[in-house]
């Protein structure tokens, strides 16, 4: 015997579960559903691929501009000058330095002035030749003993200890 | 997602055309369900229960969509809408089951949306109280009540419509 409705909680979802099978789907609901949600997809996967490299592209950038900023720093900076004097750390262990005994003397018709920096290294002496007259100091074939006492000595023409 | 949409795609849609009676509504809601889902699949940790979560997310997006209809305006008569479904409807019955179906349909479009959607889920889904409540984040007691309140009203519906059918059948 056949439930009724009126009295069969059973019997009513059935009544009504047939009458919602009636309701059909859009025709073409299935494909356009598919085709949306891919185009959804795929668009979702291409932002999220981009939120996850633009950190990374963001670094490179920064480093690329200081890498920029370094060259054109280097380039427009001034070249280090010749003759850079080489530092030479005194051996302050050894007892008994060994120090080159420097001699400068100039020739007779040469003029000059020689003007002693002082040097805190005792293996080290700095001196500035000035020629007086607009010769050029000809090369010095000569040598000056180190000032242990004194350290600034002005020397003139004809100095030669 | 195929799979996904050849299972669940009608079920979805029936569901969202009973509670918002238009069927391109009843569409976006289900693609957006489906879309939704697929793109946080690997939230869902146990797949038994992709049913209830599936109808968790339409029932979710359905009362967001309803939030932006209040600001819209009215919505359309119940009357309507039973009108404009039954006559959208591609019919695969004979008259006289038709005839039934109708008022069936009629008489849970009558509903208030809460007991609509609840009477749905029991009636067509075979979801229990606790499934349901978790569906519509509420407590299998307010379920319960609901679902006895739905069916109260669709009997009452019904037999009134049944009633009238028999007096103007006897004149």
């Amino acid at each position: 015997m056949k439930a009724d409705w009126r009295f069969d909680d059973g019997a009513l979802d059935e009544m009504i579960r047939r009458a919602t099978d009636t309701v059909e789907l859009p025709e073409g609901f299935e494909q356009r559903v598919g085709a949306a949600v891919n185009r959804e997809a795929t668009a979702h996967h291409q932002i999220r691929s981009f939120r996850l490299l633009s950190p990374a592209l963001a670094a490179a950038a920064v480093f690329a501009l200081l890498f920029i900023g370094w060259r054109v720093q280097t380039l427009f900076s001034p070249a280090p000058t010749a003759n850079a004097p080489a530092v030479v750390n005194a051996d302050e262990g050894s007892p008994e330095a060994d120090r080159a005994v420097v001699r400068v003397s100039f020739e007779e018709e040469n003029d000059a002035i020689v003007i002693r920096e002082p040097s805190s290294n005792p293996n080290v002496t700095i001196m500035w030749i000035h020629p007086v007259a607009a010769q050029q100091a000809s090369a010095p074939d000569t040598t000056i003993e180190p000032d242990t006492t004194d350290p600034t000595n002005q020397m003139r023409k004809g100095s030669d200890s | 997602m195929r799979g996904w949409l050849e299972e669940f795609g009608p079920r979805l849609y029936r569901f969202a055309w009973r509670l918002s009676g238009d069927p391109h509504i009843a569409e976006d809601l289900a693609q957006e369900t489906l879309f939704r889902a697929w793109r946080n699949r690997e939230t869902l940790r146990d797949p038994e229960r992709l049913r209830i979560w599936l109808f968790r997310i339409c029932a979710n997006l359905w009362r967001d969509e309803g939030r932006k209809r209040k600001v819209r305006g009215p919505r359309l008569a119940p009357e309507t809408v039973e009108h404009d479904r039954a006559m959208q409807q591609p019919w695969t019955n004979t008259s006289e089951t038709r005839d039934e179906t109708l008022q069936v349909l009629a008489a849970i479009a009558d509903l208030p949306e809460r007991q609509r959607e609840i009477l749905h889920l029991a009636a067509c889904e075979g979801l229990n109280a606790i499934q349901i409540a978790e569906v519509l984040e509420t407590t299998p007691g307010a379920v319960r009540s609901s679902l006895s309140l739905a069916r109260q009203g669709v009997r009452r519906t019904l037999e009134q419509r049944t009633s009238v059918r028999e007096i103007s059948h006897e004149s």
